[in-house]
C-alpha cells in the first residue's frame, strides 16, 4: 500500500469511528428527548391513551435502548434509514433527491466562490496599493456583514416583484413537460438566487483568507530572498509563493465547508430549494426522529468526506505532509 | 485612521445600539404586542416611525425590543462559550493526559456537524413549546455550549506553550501549586485570545439566534426577536411593497459590520505585535 | 582559611549520581551519566566555584543540589539533615527568562512569598523593596515592569527574588552569560558583598575560570560528570592537578593572553 492509500485508509477509519460515536450519541440523546411523533396525538383529548401507546408499540418505539440502537445501526448500514412517521414512508426514499439537490447547490457555490476568491485574493495580495484594492476589501467586508438570511429574502422579494427570476423552488410547474436541455436550464434558472446568496456569503471569507495566507508567505524569509535574487514578480508569485501558501488555503476548504452547509440550510429553507435543509427543519417540527437522525448522520458524513477530500488534496500538493505520512 | 480610533468608534456605535436595546422599555413608543388592526402594514409616518407590520404593531418598538433578545442572547451565548472554552482549554492544556484527550475528542465529535445542523439537532431534543423567557436562556445556553470548541483549542495552545516557560518553572520551583500557576501566570496570557474570540463569536451567535428564531425554533410570538420579525418576510410579496419590514436587517448589518471591524483590527494588532506582516 | 578551625560543613553532597536515558531513532536506548559519584562539602559563608565545560554536568548537579530533580543515588544534607524546601535556592541560566514579563519588579521579587502566602500584601511588598535594595537596585523603580530593566539588572532581580526567602545556600548557574563587562562587574560586586556582609553561602557555576577566581574561595572542577579537582582557588590557578583543570586554566590564559593585566 503506498503512502497515499495508507493515509486515506487511516483518515477513513478515523472518520468511521467518529461517525459511529456520533451515531450512538445522537441515538441515545434522541431517545431521552421529551415527546415523540405521537406527543401531539396524545394532547388530543379525543384520542385515548391506549390508542397512542398502541401506535407507539406498532412503530417499535417501546423496545429498550441498546436493542433499538443496534437495530437502527444495522439498518443504516444496509441502507435502511428507518421509517419517517411524518412522510409515511421509508426515510431512505426521501433522501437521494434531497442529497442531490443540496450537493448540486453547494458544489456549484463552492466552485464559483473559489473561482472568484482565489484570483481576487491573489490579485489583492499581489498589488497591494491602489484604490481598487481598498474598494474590493471594503466590498468584501460589507458583503461579509450581510447575513445570507437577509440577502436571500431581499433577492427573492426582488425576484417576485420583477419576475426576472423564479420566486423559489427548484423547478417550474411545466418542468416535466420540457425537453432535457430545457429542464437543465430550468433548474439552473432556479439556482441563480440560492447560489448567488451562498457565493456572496462564502467568497468574501475565502478571499480574505487567501489574501492573508499569501501576505504571510510573502513576509517569509525565503520569499524575501527570491526577490533579492531578482526573479520577476509574477514568477515569484506563481511558482514560489502560491505553492507555499497552498497549505492554509486548501485547509480552508475543509473549514469553510461546515459554514457553507449551515448557510445552505437557511438558503434552502428560504428559497424553497428541496435539499436537506428544509427536510431537517420539517423533521424537527414534526418530531420525526428517524428523519432527524438520518439527516444528522448525513450532514456529518458530508462534512467528513469534504474534509477528507481536502486532506487528500493537501497530501498530494504538500510534500512535507507526504513525507510525514510515510 | 489609527487602529485605536477605529476600535473606539466601532465600540461606541455598538454601545449605542446595545444601550438603546437595554432601554427599549423607555425608548419604544409602543408596547411590542400592541396591535392596531386598523392600520396593518402602515408605511412610516403618522406616529409609526418605521411603519407597522401585518397586525398593525409598531415596527420601531419591535425592533428595539427585538434587539434586546437578539443582541443579548448573542452576548450571553458568547459568555457561555468563553467560560466553557477557557475551562476546557486550561484543563486540557495544563493537565494534559486523558483530560486533554477526552476534551479534544469530544470537541472533534461536536465539530463533526455543521454548526447550524448541530444547533438544530440539539434544539430538536428540547420541547418545542417554551415560554419566551425560557427560550432566551435556552438559546443562549445551547448556542454557547455548541461553540466552546474553537476557543478551547486556542486557549489550550496558549497554555501548552506557556506551561513550559521559564517563569512558570521558576514559580513551580518556589512551590507554586496548580491553582496559583493557572491564576497568576497562565490565565493572564489567555486574555488576548479570549478577547479576540469574543469579537469573532458574538456576531456569529447573534446570527445564530436570528436564524433559530427565523425558523420558528427560537423566541416565539408575540415577543419580537429580529429573527421572527424577519420570518414575517417569508411571504415574499411583503418586502417590496412594505420595505420597512426589513428594518431589523438594517440594524443587524451595521452591528455585524462593527463587530467585524473590531475583530479585524484586533487581529491586525495581534499579528503586528507578534512581528508578522499585516 | 585555616582548615583546622573549620566547623561542620553547611552543605554536604554525597555520591550524587544521575543519568539520562535517550532513545535513538532506531529504538536503541543509551544511558548517559550526567553526574557520577559527586561528593563535596561547602562551608558556611564561603563561595564555591564549580567549573567545567558545557556538558560536564554542572546544571544537572545544580538541579540535584537545589532538590529540583531527584538524584538516582546519593544525597544532599544541609547541616547534617535533609534540606527543607526553599533552603537551597537555584538561580537558573538566563534568569531574565525566569521572570514573568508582565510582572512588575516588586511582584516578581515578592513572588516566592506570595506563593507560600507568607505575610500580607504590605509586608511582602516591604520585603521585596528591601531585597531589591540589597542587590543594589533602586527600590522606587520597583513598580516598573520587569522588562524595563536591563539584562544585568534582571539578573540581580532574580537574585533578589531568591534572597527574599532567606535561603541557607544560593546556587547561581552561569550567571554571567550574556552580560556586558559593566553588568558583570556589578553582579560580581553584589556577590562579593553578599558573602562578606550578609554571610550568604554561594555556589557559582561557570565555564569561565577567571570569573570564578574573582569571587570563589574554592574551585571544584567537573569533567564528564565526575568531580576531578576541589581545592583552594589560588592553588588551582597556580598549579592545576587534573588535566581537565589544566585545560581550563590554559584555555583561559590563552584567551586572555593578549589582553594584558586584567
Amino acid at each position: 500500500m503506498n503512502r497515499v492509500s495508507r493515509f486515506v485508509v487511516r483518515r477513513l477509519m478515523h472518520g468511521v469511528v467518529l461517525l459511529l460515536a456520533l451515531s450512538f450519541l445522537s441515538f441515545a440523546l434522541a431517545q431521552w428527548a421529551p415527546g415523540d411523533f405521537y406527543s401531539n396525538l396524545r394532547a388530543d383529548p379525543q384520542v385515548s391513551a391506549a390508542t397512542v401507546s398502541g401506535l407507539r408499540a406498532q412503530s417499535g418505539l417501546t423496545r429498550p435502548l441498546p436493542v433499538r440502537y443496534i437495530i437502527w445501526l444495522t439498518g443504516l448500514l444496509h441502507g435502511d434509514f428507518g421509517y419517517s412517521l411524518a412522510y409515511h414512508g421509508p426515510v431512505a426514499a426521501l433522501l437521494p433527491e434531497r442529497i442531490a439537490s443540496t450537493l448540486l447547490l453547494t458544489a456549484t457555490a463552492v466552485l464559483l466562490a473559489w473561482g472568484l476568491a482565489l484570483p481576487l485574493g491573489i490579485w489583492s495580495a499581489a498589488g497591494r496599493r491602489g484604490w481598487l484594492d481598498s474598494l474590493s476589501t471594503a466590498g468584501a467586508s460589507l458583503l461579509l456583514a450581510i447575513p445570507e438570511l437577509v440577502l436571500a429574502i431581499a433577492l427573492l422579494s426582488l425576484a417576485v416583484e420583477t419576475g426576472w427570476l423564479p420566486g423559489g423552488g427548484k423547478v417550474s410547474r411545466a418542468h416535466d413537460a420540457m425537453g432535457a436541455l430545457a429542464r437543465f436550464g430550468d433548474v439552473a434558472w432556479h439556482m441563480v438566487i440560492p447560489v448567488t446568496v451562498l457565493v456572496a456569503g462564502l467568497a468574501p471569507v475565502l478571499m480574505r483568507h487567501v489574501r492573508a495566507a499569501l501576505l504571510e508567505t510573502m513576509a517569509a524569509p525565503f520569499a524575501l530572498s527570491t526577490r533579492a535574487h531578482g526573479i520577476p514578480r509574477r514568477r515569484i508569485l506563481f511558482r514560489h509563493l502560491l505553492p507555499a501558501a497552498l497549505n492554509p488555503i486548501v485547509s480552508l476548504f475543509g473549514v469553510s465547508l461546515g459554514t457553507l452547509l449551515s448557510a445552505s440550510l437557511l438558503v434552502e429553507v428560504i428559497t424553497g430549494w428541496p435539499g436537506l435543509g428544509p427536510l431537517f427543519v420539517e423533521a424537527i417540527m414534526a418530531r420525526d426522529f428517524a428523519l432527524v437522525l438520518s439527516v444528522v448522520m448525513l450532514s456529518a458524513a458530508f462534512l467528513l468526506l469534504g474534509n477528507l477530500a481536502a486532506d487528500l488534496l493537501l497530501c498530494r500538493i504538500d510534500p512535507r505532509i507526504r513525507r510525514a505520512e510515510a | 485612521m489609527t487602529r485605536r480610533r477605529r476600535i473606539a468608534i466601532a465600540l461606541a456605535l455598538l454601545a449605542v445600539v446595545h444601550v438603546a436595546a437595554l432601554l427599549a422599555g423607555f425608548l419604544a413608543p409602543y408596547p411590542y404586542a400592541e396591535q392596531h388592526r386598523d392600520r396593518p402594514y402602515a408605511p412610516p409616518g403618522n406616529g409609526f416611525l418605521l411603519g407597522t407590520d401585518a397586525y398593525g404593531r409598531d415596527v420601531l418598538s419591535r425592533v428595539l425590543y427585538g434587539a434586546r433578545i437578539s443582541l443579548f442572547a448573542g452576548l450571553a451565548a458568547t459568555l457561555v462559550s468563553l467560560v466553557l472554552g477557557l475551562a476546557a482549554g486550561i484543563a486540557a492544556g495544563y493537565f494534559g493526559g486523558w483530560c486533554d484527550r477526552l476534551l479534544m475528542r469530544g470537541g472533534e465529535l461536536m465539530m463533526a456537524l455543521p454548526w447550524l445542523y448541530l444547533l438544530l439537532a440539539v434544539r430538536a431534543l428540547l420541547p418545542l413549546d417554551i415560554s419566551p423567557g425560557a427560550a432566551f436562556l435556552l438559546l443562549a445556553g445551547i448556542i454557547g455550549a455548541a461553540g466552546w470548541v474553537r476557543p478551547a483549542r486556542l486557549v489550550r495552545g496558549v497554555v501548552l506553550s506557556a506551561r513550559e516557560r521559564a517563569f512558570v518553572q521558576a514559580a513551580r520551583g518556589f512551590g507554586a501549586g496548580h491553582g496559583y500557576l493557572i491564576r497568576r501566570h497562565l490565565l493572564p496570557l489567555t486574555t488576548s485570545v479570549v478577547v479576540t474570540q469574543a469579537t469573532v463569536l458574538a456576531p456569529q451567535y447573534i446570527l445564530a439566534e436570528v436564524a433559530l428564531s427565523f425558523l420558528g425554533l427560537g423566541v416565539a410570538e408575540p415577543v419580537p426577536s429580529w429573527g421572527n420579525m424577519l420570518a414575517e418576510l417569508r411571504h415574499f410579496g411583503a418586502l417590496t411593497s412594505h420595505a420597512w419590514m426589513l428594518a431589523p436587517a438594517l440594524v443587524l448589518v451595521p452591528v455585524l459590520l462593527m463587530y467585524l471591524v473590531i475583530s479585524d483590527t484586533l487581529l491586525d494588532t495581534l499579528n503586528l505585535r507578534q512581528g508578522r506582516g499585516a | 582559611m585555616d582548615g583546622f578551625m573549620r566547623s561542620e560543613p553547611l552543605l554536604h553532597a554525597r555520591r550524587l549520581s544521575k543519568s539520562f536515558v535517550s532513545k535513538s531513532p532506531e529504538g536503541f536506548e543509551t544511558r548517559r551519566w550526567a553526574i557520577r559519584d559527586v561528593t563535596f562539602a561547602v562551608y558556611r559563608g564561603t563561595t564555591l566555584g564549580l567549573a567545567g565545560v558545557s556538558g560536564s554536568g554542572k546544571s544537572t548537579l545544580a538541579k540535584c543540589l537545589a532538590l529540583l530533580e531527584p538524584p538516582e543515588s546519593g544525597g544532599v544534607s544541609l547541616e547534617g539533615r535533609a534540606p527543607r524546601r526553599g533552603e537551597i535556592q537555584l538561580i537558573p541560566q538566563q534568569p531574565a527568562a525566569s521572570l514573568n514579563p508582565r510582572f512588575s519588579a516588586l511582584d516578581a521579587v515578592a513572588e516566592p512569598l506570595e506563593i507560600v502566602r507568607r505575610g500580607d500584601r504590605r509586608s511582602r511588598r516591604e520585603a521585596a523593596i528591601e531585597a531589591i535594595a540589597a542587590v543594589g537596585l533602586r527600590p522606587d523603580a520597583g513598580a516598573r515592569s520587569v522588562t524595563a530593566f536591563s539584562v544585568g539588572e534582571q539578573q540581580r532581580l532574580a537574585i533578589a527574588r531568591a534572597l527574599i526567602v532567606e535561603p541557607r545556600l544560593l546556587i547561581l548557574d552561569e550567571s554571567f552569560a550574556g552580560l556586558d563587562p559593566d553588568a558583570a562587574a556589578q553582579v560580581l560586586a553584589l556577590l562579593r558583598s553578599l558573602e562578606r556582609d550578609r554571610g550568604v553561602t554561594l555556589i557559582l557555576i561557570s565555564h569561565d575560570l577567571e570569573l570564578l577566581a574573582e569571587v570563589a574561595g574554592e574551585i571544584a572542577v567537573l569533567a564528564e560528570g565526575r568531580l576531578v579537582e576541589h581545592r583552594a582557588t589560588a592553588e588551582v590557578m597556580r598549579a592545576p592537578c587534573h588535566p581537565e583543570t589544566r585545560r581550563l586554566v590554559e584555555a583561559h590564559r590563552e584567551f586572555y593572553a593578549g589582553a594584558g593585566p586584567s
